[in-house]
């Protein structure tokens, strides 16, 4: 039951940490908490939702490729939807006071939640798992294959952001804005872009975190930004703000936190957990539980 | 006559005069409507528009006057339908009852999620308020043998006044009516009290605010629970009106709303956060006849627009007009030496007519691998003028800032009026008498050059929030004695002229000035001044040294980092020679700019 339970939180930890990653990021740029990027999460479940039916009937055979696939396209637009964004809705406000900006990034937020409310639907839509999800059990413990799928995925492209940051040109480019934006102009980045393409690459995190956690509850609807994104961020706070390292603790810690509390509490109070954590972290230690180290930031 | 009245009662003088307009004629409209408008439906819109006004007032005060971005403002609305809700449903507890218990509740919730989030950065703020709103949405959600869930609950006993049950639309209306004129005058009152002002330093600047002595998070937190009382007193009125609380009237969408009313009506503009209020329930009831719900995509849409196109909203906040006093045609030509009583030392500490008044012992400053500051110790005299020369990157302003509080040293010790004032806030140094300007001045646009300067006299102000409230006299002889300094200093300063208007629009030299008078109002016992003469021209830099002589001759303590030389020979008693972070050489101006340490640390070897 407890292994259980720590399972269920590490695969659902793997999707805050896509999240708060994306928090993160863009926070190591430009001090800026993007709201807009929960508008993406919720933009990339239902390109999900609603390109899944037809994918299947493309590739009757492979429920995962339709799924690989849609989950790919929602990772790209939500990307590019990210980076417009950014040049929209931060850009020409980059001088601006802090809560000008804020305010901005939540209107887009806003925008995403009522457009796919109107155009959609306003009521929670079901998500069925791609076909050919099988459930097996280790030690007592039932893992679903979409489960795996989830839990490989995050890490991968966890691990891929990582890899790309610290080793990539743009990856350091990245690390030099987020560093010390005056020198980095000095020696030639171009930063806009730099922050432009933050933006995309933590909207598509998000998007692909969106069809993930859909998936995994069976469940998507308009309003599902608002709860995860207090929870991505709760991850991202716990970790520290800034640190991509603290970002993956954070994610997973929340994750198995909460899981963990459904012992306690009927599982719709579970954003209780993300509320608490927050309000302690930042009450006692608001630069995260992990010491910062500059070479880990972004 | 009634000018003549008005003119009595200074500070209000200038802004009466577009106010006396609009608000009888708004106050008319308002008593008039009911007997004009006889559809009970319309009425009940009506109703919604001045709940929405109330609402969106109370956030202007949060967002729009000290900054602080609230997205969760609806729980508080929540909170007060719920408190009658619970209370009248399970208890069977009336409104007016519900009322005062309501506005407990909700100042108790806002000091628990302010206190350990206002110290940090604002937007900290956002997403806690933002978890706030959602536990809070949950919780009435899921309580269901409290909250009655999904359905909420409508079992509230009808409201009485004075034997009359209250259920018509129009019976609510006088009871909000009220309300909304409450609310205006009240926060009209905070804003232009010393209060509001902290509140506009705060989201302009928060370290100037507090080099201006502001309790930077306290005020932060007033204005969080001004904003939560008015959301909880008439979220109890709106539950009583719809004689039904449920959770859909208090969706995250909902704070989302009042905030975009606030932006799209002017942040920090009290009649632009009622007509903000007011556009929203007109678009949002216009929206009934179709299918979908377009509130959503217009008022986003709105919000971004106006934040990219027009960010002081429809109806912006002013800036106030010069303001005068009915008797300040005698303080015309009036000599800085005058201002002798303005600058009279606050008990004690400035009883000192001579001997050391600061003293800064062995301070250390370490940036990463730099050493700004090693060992360095400065002791000023009552009445002494010190000049801090020496080459950029020498350490001068980190020592400045040392001793102001803005930074704290590794080692070392401040001591200020026999008071060891090393690990204090700069907010309570600046209250000690400690005052500074900028090496790039930090004035606050969103006030008047004439504010700036009252703002800055802000630890004169000894009166509560509630004399504020409520007016009382000690609180408007305050206020009043604050606006006589403001002319006097202006007067004797030269910035009469650009009194009403915004002070980060002047000239380089009028900017220094201003801060000057700033550090003035605070009524220092010394001024520590951050190259006053950068940016000024011959005959400024003249002007600036005689004031300072002038400011001395007060009985002020002048510290001085300056790189013109002409300045530091006409005023310095002393001048102190810095380089890398340590004294290289001190004494008369003469012989330190003729010392041979000082000349290298300028020229190389």
């Amino acid at each position: 039951m407890l292994l259980q339970e720590l399972f269920n939180g590490i695969v659902i930890g793997s999707s805050y940490t896509l999240l708060a990653l994306g928090f993160t990021l863009v926070w190591g740029m430009i001090r800026l908490i993007n709201f807009a990027q929960i508008g993406l999460y919720t933009l990339g479940a239902y390109v999900a939702l609603l390109l899944m039916p037809s994918l299947e009937r493309l590739f009757p055979t492979s429920g995962w490729l339709s799924f690989l696939i849609a989950l790919l396209l929602s990772g790209l637009l939500a990307g590019l939807a990210g980076v417009a964004v950014a040049l929209i809705a931060w850009w020409p406000i980059r001088h601006a006071p802090v809560i000008s900006i804020l305010v901005s990034s939540l209107a887009v937020f806003l925008m995403i939640e009522s457009l796919i409310e109107v155009l959609v639907s306003p009521l929670p839509m079901v998500v069925k798992p791609p076909i050919q999800n099988q459930s097996f059990s280790i030690i007592g413990t039932h893992i679903s294959s979409l489960q795996m799928v989830i839990l490989v995925i995050s890490v991968i492209l966890t691990f891929a952001l990582y890899e790309f940051i610290k080793y990539a040109k743009t990856g350091r480019a990245i690390r030099a804005v987020a560093s010390n934006t005056n020198s980095a102009v000095v020696l030639g980045i171009n930063t806009t872009f730099t922050v432009v393409l933050v933006f995309g690459i933590a909207a598509a995190l998000a998007g692909i975190a969106g069809v993930l956690v859909s998936n995994a509850y069976g469940v998507a609807s308009f309003t599902m930004g608002e709860i995860i994104g207090l929870k991505g961020f709760t991850a991202a706070v716990l970790g520290g703000m800034g640190n991509l390292w603290g970002a993956v603790v954070g994610g997973f810690a929340l994750g198995i936190l909460e899981s963990l509390a459904t012992f306690f509490m009927p599982s719709q109070w579970t954003p209780v957990v993300a509320f608490a954590v927050l309000i302690l972290v930042l009450a006692f230690r608001p630069t995260g539980i992990l010491p910062s180290r500059s070479a880990d930031r972004a | 006559m009634v000018r003549n009245l008005l003119n009595r009662t200074g500070s209000l003088h200038s802004r009466m005069n577009s106010a006396a307009i609009y608000v009888p004629i708004a106050i008319a409209i308002g008593i008039l409507l009911p007997f004009v408008v006889h559809s009970g439906y319309i009425v009940d819109i009506i109703d919604d528009m001045v709940i929405w006004a109330v609402l969106t007032i109370g956030l202007n005060v949060v967002v729009g006057f000290a900054g602080l971005l609230d997205l969760g403002y609806i729980a508080f609305f929540a909170i007060g339908g719920y408190t009658f809700g619970v209370l009248g449903s399970h208890f069977g507890i009336g409104m007016w009852i519900s009322i005062p218990l309501a506005v407990v509740l909700v100042l108790i919730a806002s000091v628990i999620i302010g206190i350990p989030t206002l110290r940090l950065r604002s937007d900290y703020l956002a997403i806690m308020t933002l978890g706030f709103g959602e536990i809070i949405y949950l919780s009435v959600n899921n309580l269901n043998q409290w909250t009655g869930g999904p359905n909420g609950l409508y079992n509230m006993p009808t409201p009485k006044f004075f034997g009359t049950n209250l259920v018509q639309p129009t019976q609510f209306y006088w009871f909000l009516l009220l309300l909304l004129v409450i609310t205006v005058l009240v926060v009209h009152r905070l804003r232009y009290s010393h209060v509001g002002r902290a509140w506009l330093a705060i989201r302009q600047d928060e370290l100037a605010a507090r080099a201006n002595g502001v309790q930077v998070v306290r005020y932060k937190l007033y204005a969080y629970m001004c904003g939560a009382f008015w959301a909880g007193a008439v979220g109890v009125l709106f539950a009583a009106k719809e004689t039904i609380v449920s959770p859909t009237s208090f969706q995250f969408s909902q704070s989302f709303y009042v905030l975009s009313a606030v932006i799209i009506g002017g942040m920090g503009s009290i009649p632009g956060a009622v007509i903000g209020g007011f556009l929203f329930v007109i678009i949002s009831e216009s929206m009934q006849g179709f299918a979908q719900n377009y509130s959503g995509i217009i008022f986003s849409t709105a919000l971004l627009i106006v934040i990219l196109v027009r960010p002081k909203g429809l109806w912006p906040a002013a800036l106030s007009k010069r303001k005068k006093t009915s008797d300040a045609g005698e303080h015309r030509g009036l000599e800085l030496s005058h201002l002798k009583k303005i600058v009279e030392f606050p008990g004690g500490l400035n009883g000192l007519s001579e001997g050391p008044l600061l003293n800064a012992q062995n301070i250390s400053v370490r940036f990463g691998g730099v050493q700004a500051l090693e060992d360095v110790s400065l002791s000023v005299n009552v009445g002494e003028i010190v000049s801090i020369i020496g080459p950029n990157g020498a350490g001068k302003t980190t020592l400045l800032n040392a001793i102001s509080g803005f930074i704290k040293p590794q080692t070392g010790h401040v001591v200020f009026g026999g008071k060891d004032l090393t690990k204090t806030s700069v907010d309570y140094r600046s209250r000690q008498g400690l005052a500074r300007t900028f090496q790039t001045p930090r004035l606050l646009p969103t006030l008047s050059v004439q504010d700036n300067i009252i703002q800055a006299a802000h630890r004169n102000f000894r009166s509560s929030v509630f004399s504020v409230i409520f007016g009382i006299r000690k609180q408007r002889r305050e206020e009043y004695t604050a606006l006589t300094e403001s002319i006097e200093l202006m007067e004797a300063l030269g910035l009469s002229e650009i009194a009403g208007h915004n002070p980060t629009d002047q000239s380089y030299g009028m900017q220094r000035k201003c801060e000057i008078a700033r550090c003035l109002a605070l009524h220092p016992s010394i001024i520590l001044l951050d190259e006053p003469a950068a940016g000024m021209n011959n005959s400024e830099t003249n002007e600036l040294a005689d004031l300072l002589l002038r400011i001395r001759h007060l009985g002020l303590t002048l510290v001085l980092i300056e790189h013109d030389m002409s300045i530091v020979r006409a005023v310095s008693d002393r001048v102190i020679a810095m380089d890398r972070g340590r004294i290289i050489a001190t004494g008369d101006a003469n012989t330190v700019l003729l010392d041979e340490n000082v000349v290298r640390s300028y020229l190389g070897n």
